[in-house]
């Protein structure tokens, strides 16, 4: 198992690399000169050739790549807003609280709504229940997150006024959020719980714990469950980047300064630093989410464990 | 090894010690070891064992879907495992088959028979027009008993004795001369083995084909092998005609299979005497075992001490 | 041989069905069937037959939308057609009737070890608990033949082969302390060797816990190995049954005929093997006549027009063909059959002198229609009987 993990990690460390050299890259590629923004369009060329050299933008492309990542590494230097005129690092620490406290209170709603429904969906299969479940959150999962999003602001904020309109310094201010980052998640896990639990509820060990004398219960809290929340737990930590990006437009329409609001003035304003800087974060954080599903999986099923352990032979 | 028949008759298939390895290779997995046999044109030749001994993985090797770590296997005297020409590896692809065993599970369930039929048609470097391509499709299905018709219809539609044809169908249509046959009827129902069993039989008298039948069955390839080889652990145990096999089994692994066979008759069953083999019988610490023809045709895998048994045994 | 005259569990009429996308399947069709105590039985059919479906009515583990039409299957003072949920059923599944089932590689739950899924029925059939069920597990697992018991008891299903997991499921069927042990498939899975020891171990826990045992196969190999009696089905019902002897030696319906001719076994190299042509008829529909007869070849007229009834050979040998009728033409099985029929004639005649009741065998049928009857004697091509009636 320990092999596994380090072997995960590596493979991790490696990729996560391999992202930060592509998103440096591309933005180096893109078009937009960063000392130009820095200095004003108006600004003389001596003044953008100073300004180039002072930030070493004249510089060759791989040095500047690994100057990057050296700083990143040691000093923990994303460098300079060009907008703000500040480090990068200090305009993110804030908000990374604020995005994931945003995304997991997501994350854990959605599954304890989901999982449970999915699986009442599978057990009760074609009735009223499995119908109006998996054809509702069809229904809501299919309206965009930003116009759910600002209709729910106009009815329970503008009209019933029973939360705040935006801000984020109440736990109120977050519940219109959460709730639309809920709703166009949870079809997906529905339908996922369902057929997991459908596959497990087919197998052929279900049978045998039936005519073992097990009740319906008995069987579905021993050998259903079980086995198919392996592939929900999985999914629980590959959702958590998806749910991040997906809050690029709700954070945005609600105003809660997380990193999407982040990202998406920084697009505007073209300061590659910060989007360099989130990009990174948010890959690094799939990439950590990736292998820590692996290693759920390796816990979970001892078909896995004793595949990269060698078992007991 | 000089045998007088295989002189008169013309090999079509020689498996020259080959292995074949799976897994890492500092520790590799040797799932065929130095095995050797060759196959005569127009005979059927039986590989028994039971799953796990490396029976399948041969199949797969003479179709070139496993590598092999040594050896060579041969076709009509050229050679066809290892790198060849582009032009080499169509014409064995062409002249070597495969059935395969499940016939739920290797046909592509989304593209009608017709098109599962005439794949191999559709390989580079063979230009045949649709017209013939037709031909060609309506006559391998009828020559394994189906109608035209079933052309454009889905595998699904069919049960699995057809399912089954279907797949001899997709085999003959590049007129091969040798088939892997892989287990072809153990996952059938019993009415229907035997109709594909004939349909095997009654193809090869048709075409002269040379069949590598892959069984675990001993009454199946008794009924259908000319000669029989008997496949333990990735070695080959003992070879025979089949009569012979069955005559005279000599080595203890092929008496152990020969006495699990299930007979359809209980007075057979009630007496029957169950042997089981266990493998540390054989001492072969210092005397090594050889591959030795014990009589005309027969060949066994023993040591010296054991080969005088065996001798003992015959006469 | 045992002598029994009450069966233990006891079948009549059973009309089983499924609706699928709005259609009916007739699954079972009038099945009567006694089962003996201490008796090995075999149901022996192809795919479709419908021998899973009735060990599954036994059991209560058919699909949800499959029910019982009509018939009756008393077992221990109750009709087991009338329990429902799965409280009325808690006193049969498991703890008296118990169950083997075919693909080891699938049947067991992969994620616990097989110490646990063990240990699960200990618990509710023998009411023991920690250390105790853990030592009744280990006694089990001995008892199959898997040696180091206390360490095997750890590992995951992956980590056996395919005979030591079937081992593993018998195991478990035994953990329950059953009366009757339902096998189903028990080793089509497995290696001929491996097939072997698992109905020999099958065979050694019946002698020792007094079982009775139900095999559901397609091999009639591995039927004259295990079987007291046979009882064959085809489309749904059973055409044939009696004592594994008489099935074998004395075989008297057309469709038993056949499947043995078409063994390997029997066949004669270099010649073609007896094959059944076309396949078994689709149950979605109402089967008219003698549900074979479109694939016997020597078919008589009647067989289209009217379902055969029970004949009765012996007491405990009955067969639904017309041919039995004493009205019927000879027509002769198989050569594979009469050379067959010579190698068990003693067998068969010892059984007919000790007379009427090996077992007690169930009634015939009686009813055959006068026009009907007339039929009979028609063989292909004349009919006046048949289309009078029509």
């Amino acid at each position: 198992m320990k092999d596994y993990v380090i072997k995960k990690l590596l493979l991790g460390v490696a990729l996560i690399f391999c992202v930060s050299f592509l998103v440096f890259s591309m933005i180096y590629m893109m078009p937009g000169d960063p000392a130009s923004i820095m200095a004003g369009q108006l600004s003389s060329r001596e003044n953008l050739e100073a300004i180039r050299h002072e930030y070493g933008f004249d510089r060759p492309f791989l040095v500047q790549y690994f100057d990057w990542i050296r700083k990143i590494l040691f000093e923990r230097d994303f460098g300079i807003s060009y907008k703000y005129r500040l480090p990068v690092w200090g305009l993110i620490k804030t908000r990374i609280p604020i995005s994931l406290k945003l995304t997991v209170a997501t994350l854990i709603i959605e599954n304890l709504v989901a999982v449970p429904l999915g699986l009442i969906c599978a057990y009760k299969k074609d009735s009223l229940i499995d119908r109006l479940a998996v054809g509702t959150s069809l229904v809501l999962t299919a309206v965009p997150s930003f116009w759910l999003a600002a209709i729910l602001m106009l009815v329970f904020a503008v009209n019933l006024k029973l939360v705040p309109v935006a801000g984020f310094e109440s736990w109120r201010n977050y519940i219109l959020p959460i709730v639309t980052g809920v709703v166009s998640g949870l079809a997906s896990t529905i339908r996922l719980t369902k057929s997991e639990a459908m596959d497990a509820l087919r197998e052929k060990y279900v049978i045998t714990a039936y005519a073992k004398g097990l009740t319906k219960r008995g069987v579905l809290v021993k050998h259903v469950l079980r086995n198919s929340l392996i592939i929900i737990a999985v999914n629980l930590f590959l959702q958590l980047p998806w749910l991040i990006s997906g809050y690029i437009i709700i954070e945005n329409v609600f105003g809660i300064p997380g990193m999407g609001n982040l990202m998406v003035n920084s697009i505007v304003e073209q300061d590659f630093n910060v989007i360099q800087a989130i990009i990174l974060i948010i890959t690094t954080l799939t990439v950590v989410c990736n292998i820590l599903s692996d290693i759920v999986l390796g816990i979970l099923d001892p078909r896995i464990r004793i595949a990269v352990t060698g078992g007991d032979r | 090894m000089a045998e007088k028949a295989a002189e008169t008759r013309k090999k079509m298939l020689e498996v020259d010690h080959i292995s074949v390895h799976f897994g890492r290779k500092r520790h590799p997995f040797v799932a065929v070891d130095d095995v050797s046999f060759d196959i005569y044109q127009g005979e059927t030749f039986g590989l028994v064992g039971e799953s796990g001994s490396g029976k399948t993985t041969i199949g797969r090797a003479i179709i070139r879907a496993n590598t092999l770590a040594s050896g060579e296997i041969r076709l009509d005297g050229k050679r066809i495992s290892g790198r060849l020409s582009q032009a080499e590896d169509r014409q064995v692809t062409r002249d070597v088959q495969m059935i395969f065993q499940d016939p739920m599970d290797s046909l592509n369930e989304r593209a009608k028979v017709g098109y599962i039929v005439a794949e191999g048609l559709y390989a580079p470097g063979r230009h045949v027009s649709e017209e013939e391509r037709r031909r060609l499709v309506d006559k391998a299905l009828l020559d394994v008993g189906l109608l035209p018709e079933f052309s454009s219809r889905f595998p699904h539609e069919f049960s699995g004795g057809q399912r089954q044809r279907i797949g001899i169908a997709r085999a003959l249509v590049l007129s091969p001369k040798f088939i892997v046959a892989d287990e072809p009827i153990s996952a059938l129902d019993v009415s229907i083995r035997a109709q594909v069993l004939n349909l095997l039989s009654a193809l090869q008298k048709e075409r002269g084909l040379t069949y590598l039948f892959i069984a675990h069955d001993l009454s199946v390839v008794r009924f259908i092998c000319d000669r029989i080889a008997v496949i333990h652990k990735g070695h080959i145990v003992e070879l025979a005609e089949s009569e012979q096999l069955f005559a005279h089994p000599l080595h203890p692994y092929t008496r152990a299979l020969l006495s699990a066979i299930p007979q359809p008759d209980p007075i057979v069953e009630r007496n029957k005497k169950l042997l089981i083999y266990d493998p540390s019988c054989h001492d072969y610490s210092v005397d090594k075992p050889v591959w030795e023809e014990i009589e005309e045709g027969h060949f066994i895998l023993a040591n010296q001490k054991e080969l005088a048994e065996y001798r003992k045994m015959i006469n | 041989m045992k002598k029994h005259t009450e069966p233990l569990l006891s079948v009549r009429d059973l009309n089983f069905k499924f609706t699928l996308r709005g259609q009916v399947l007739h699954a079972l069709r009038d099945i009567s069937l006694d089962v003996y105590p201490g008796e090995s039985l075999a149901i022996v059919g192809e795919s479709g037959s419908g021998k899973s479906v009735f060990v599954k009515c036994l059991m209560g583990l058919n699909d949800l939308n499959g029910y019982v039409e009509s018939g009756s299957i008393e077992y221990g003072g109750k009709d087991l057609t009338l329990l429902k949920t799965d409280s009325d059923w808690k006193d049969i599944r498991g703890s008296r009737i118990a169950m083997v089932l075919q693909d080891p590689m699938t049947s067991l739950n992969p994620l616990k070890t097989i110490g646990w899924q063990i240990e699960e029925a200990v618990r509710l059939h023998q009411g023991l608990k920690g250390a105790e069920a853990k030592k009744a597990v280990y006694s089990i697992l001995e008892e199959v033949g898997i040696s180091e018991p206390e360490r095997r008891a750890k590992q995951y299903p992956h980590e056996f082969s395919g005979g030591m997991r079937q081992r593993v499921v018998i195991a478990i069927a035994m953990a329950c302390r059953p009366e009757i042990l339902i096998c189903d498939e028990p080793t089509t899975a497995l290696d001929v060797t491996i097939q072997a020891q698992i109905l020999g171990l099958i065979r050694q826990m019946q002698k020792k816990y007094n079982l009775t045992t139900i095999y559901i196969t397609h091999d009639l190999g591995v039927v004259a190995n295990v079987a007291d009696r046979i009882a064959v089905m085809y489309a749904g019902e059973i055409v044939e049954v009696g004592t594994s002897d008489e099935v074998f030696y004395d075989p008297r319906h057309p469709y038993t005929w056949a499947l043995l001719s078409s063994l390997p076994q029997l066949g004669v190299k270099g010649e073609p093997l007896y094959s059944i042509e076309g396949t078994p008829p689709n149950l979605f529909h109402e089967v008219k006549g003698d549900a074979f007869a479109p694939r016997n070849p020597k078919a008589l007229k009647i067989d289209y027009v009217k379902r055969p009834p029970m004949f009765a050979v012996t007491a405990t040998h009955s067969a639904r063909t017309w041919l039995i009728d004493p009205r019927a033409p000879k027509v002769d099985p198989p050569e594979h059959i009469l050379a067959l029929r010579e190698r068990g004639k003693d067998l068969v005649a010892k059984a007919a002198a000790e007379g009427t009741a090996l077992y007690g065998a169930s009634a015939p049928e009686e009813e055959t229609g006068a026009a009907a009857s007339a039929a009979v004697n028609e063989e292909n091509g004349s009919a006046k009987g048949v289309t009078a009636r029509g």
